[in-house]
């Protein structure tokens, strides 16, 4: 019945296409089927390179499945693909490179190793200098990797990197290890391992009463510094900007463990930080295939449109027009809803951005104050 | 052709400066200038101002070569103590350690197509070479020993292998020994191919020229520089005129010129044409332990750019054209 009660509505499961966490010798008997189904055209008495069918990750193939026994609503991708062939000229290298890559993962699965997307591409720069050239390509490669042989990352071998910070009145135990009390890890807090694995068996407990996910990690380094999380029983959790999927992972499993705490998200006043409350909220396309599922109930604390009335007028600054480009595409996306909507309106109508830190004009402590007031008044949307 | 001083460092470093190589441009950074030093640090300059980038330490001896893979992404620092320190440009992370036997690890560089690091060996008289993309030790070539040596006279000091150079399409490998041979080797195949005599003091660097993949120019102490048809074993020409040892050469990207540095202080230009030095510049204080042509590539780059580096601690970048 909880199950139930967690799914969507009824059929749009269908559609939905998920990239599956699957042990090592599986993803290497799927990487052994394409090529095998690679080699049986290639070999047949019409011979042909096959093109490579990969989830589209694209708007066009995104679906938006909304809670109607939770709260949850959430992007997926659905079945509609897009192809890497070698007969298109301006395309053939993007074919080879996932070929490259599919390779590479295969070596790291028969080894045993766990390797991050910077060492992958170490390793493909040595070896396939005229392919590979930058860290985007190879990110881009493995995504299509995922798309190809619908399996996570992390079952290929990639470890995420650790980028995320959690801290405040949480205890984390990893299985057969000491416990970690987050609040005791100073103005930094404790990172958020990379390992998905790991992260899956973590044991946590808390006698918070809130999650507060901070965008900025210097934002964050002033409330940890400041015990916050003392004042108003909470645990602070960052990503340090656009959210990794290990800092998702972790706020899921919180979301799941301590159903009752309300998640509340403190972002910048622009895009950006909209879009990175939605990262959170909804889910991501570039990551469709395997995030889908960690999305959370998180709620737009602050910045918002009537916070501005608190912050002095110098520190509005313009929109840059990469924020116009962000709202563009939040704009376009049938997931959000009508008050956050209102409030990009208003964002890009007036032209202009404001930062947390503009709330330090009124002293270092009345951001923990603005905060505490907020949750108070239960001002969050 | 000439060469014009644009930026002097004094005391970029905090003791002698002993080795320069160009890190290439990437998509997103301008080349950059790797300078190793005595004082155990390698430190990342930003032309034309020469703007300290990065400053990394960890050596534990002095910083004896530098070297860039052609990515632009990867550089390796070597030092005294026979360690290799292989890390990312922009982020110093550390990728690999590759050890040695002590004084068995001395000027390096990446092959053109950056899969390979070329070591030279030192008192192992071999070049090391390491697989850049799993930083194993692929192969080890040795030069032979002569026929004549007795048992016990292993090469001993004779054939210390001091400088490396790869040819431009990766072929052929060069290194320089302290008795003065030049020894070629066939890459792909990992074989000694033939001696190239001429020098009877140490070599102390090597350059392929990148128009002509058959043409090689060594320094020496011996105040010359050689250039040689590398295939077919013949010397080609001598350029003197430098008063003491010549420890550094570098070619232009253009193929027309090279530059030298010496122990008697000074940076020469030289026209490959006229086999002369057609300018002396003489702004260091000490020996001239590395010259340096910038590559060529990169975002709006017109000029070509020479980097020299002195026992006075300082760095200096002409403008090349």
């Amino acid at each position: 019945m909880a199950d139930l009660c967690r799914s969507s509505t009824f059929f749009s499961d269908q559609n939905l296409c998920n990239a599956d966490i699957i042990g090592s010798s599986e993803a290497r008997a799927r990487i052994e089927v394409a090529v095998l189904n690679f080699l049986k055209i290639l070999n047949s008495p019409s011979p042909a390179i096959s093109d490579l069918p990969l989830i589209s990750r694209r708007w066009s193939n995104s679906r938006v499945n909304r809670g109607l026994l939770t709260e949850v609503s959430c992007i997926f991708l659905s079945h509609s693909f897009c192809t890497r062939s070698l007969m298109r000229p301006n395309a053939a290298k993007a074919f080879v490179r996932v070929w490259k890559v599919v390779e590479m993962c295969f070596q790291i699965l028969v080894q045993e190793k766990r390797v991050t997307q910077r060492e992958l591409f170490y390793k493909l720069l040595c070896s396939s200098p005229q392919y590979f050239t930058c860290q985007l390509q190879v990110n881009r490669t493995i995504q299509d990797v995922v798309a190809l042989l619908r399996c996570s990352r992390y079952s290929l071998g990639i470890m995420a990197s650790s980028r995320g910070a959690v801290t405040g009145r949480l205890l984390l135990q990893e299985p057969n290890q000491e416990t970690v009390d987050c609040s005791a890890c100073g103005s930094s807090g404790h990172a958020i391992s990379g390992d998905m694995n790991l992260l899956e068996r973590m044991v946590m407990k808390t006698d918070a009463r809130y999650i507060i996910v901070v965008e900025k990690h210097a934002i964050f380094q002033r409330l940890a510094e400041d015990r916050v999380f003392n004042q108003i029983p909470s645990i602070l959790i960052t990503a340090k900007g656009y959210p990794d999927i290990a800092t998702r992972f972790l706020l899921y499993r919180m979301s799941r463990a301590f159903p009752d705490l309300p998640i509340l998200a403190l972002v910048d006043w622009n895009p950006a930080g909209l879009a990175i409350l939605c990262t959170f909220k909804f889910g991501s396309i570039g990551m469709g295939l395997e995030a889908y599922r960690y999305a959370c109930n998180v709620k737009w604390l602050g910045l918002r449109g009537d916070d501005l009335q608190l912050i002095p007028e110098e520190s509005l600054i313009p929109l840059k027009p990469r924020d116009l480009q962000i709202a563009k595409s939040l704009k376009s996306s049938e997931i959000l809803e009508e008050n956050y909507r209102n409030e990009l309106e208003v964002m890009v109508q007036s032209g202009r951005r404001a930062e947390i830190e503009a709330l330090y004009f009124r002293g270092y402590n009345f951001l923990g104050k603005y905060i505490a007031k907020k949750i108070v008044q239960a001002n969050y949307v | 052709m000439k060469l014009a001083g644009l930026k002097s460092i004094e005391n970029a470093h905090d003791e002698s400066v002993w080795a320069a190589a160009w890190v290439p441009a990437t998509e997103s950074r301008p080349a950059l200038l790797l300078t190793g030093s005595l004082d155990e640090t390698v430190k990342l300059w930003m032309p034309d101002e020469l703007v300290l980038q990065q400053n990394n330490t960890g050596h534990c001896l002095g910083v004896v070569a530098v070297a860039a893979h052609p990515s632009g992404i990867i550089a390796a620092s070597a030092s005294l103590d026979s360690f290799v320190r292989v890390f990312d440009v922009d982020t110093n992370a550390t990728i690999a350690t590759l050890e040695a036997p002590p004084s068995e690890v001395w000027q390096m560089q990446f092959d053109p197509k950056g899969s390979i690091l070329a070591v030279a060996g030192g008192s192992s008289a071999s070049i090391k070479l390491w697989d850049t993309a799993t930083w194993k030790l692929i192969d080890t070539l040795a030069i032979p020993r002569p026929e004549s040596s007795k048992p016990t006279d292993r090469g001993g000091n004779k054939k210390f292998v001091l400088s490396v150079a790869w040819s431009p399409d990766g072929r052929r490998l060069a290194c320089g020994s302290m008795d003065g041979t030049i020894s070629i080797f066939d890459v792909n195949r990992a074989k000694f191919l033939h001696h190239l005599e001429g020098h009877y003091m140490p070599v102390r660097s090597l350059v392929y020229s990148p128009v002509d993949p058959r043409v090689l120019f060594s320094a020496s102490d011996d105040g010359h520089v050689h250039m040689y048809d590398a295939e077919g074993k013949s010397l080609i020409g001598a350029m003197s005129g430098h008063a003491s040892w010549v420890l550094s050469v570098d070619v232009s990207p253009d193929g027309a010129a090279i530059a030298t540095g010496s122990s008697d202080k000074t940076v020469r230009l030289w026209d490959l044409n006229m086999r002369a030095a057609v300018q002396t510049m003489s702004n260091h204080a000490d020996q001239v332990w590395g010259v340096a042509f910038r590559p060529p590539g990169g975002a709006g780059v017109r000029a070509g750019r020479l980097a020299s580096v002195s026992d006075d601690k300082s760095i200096s970048l002409y403008d090349y054209s």
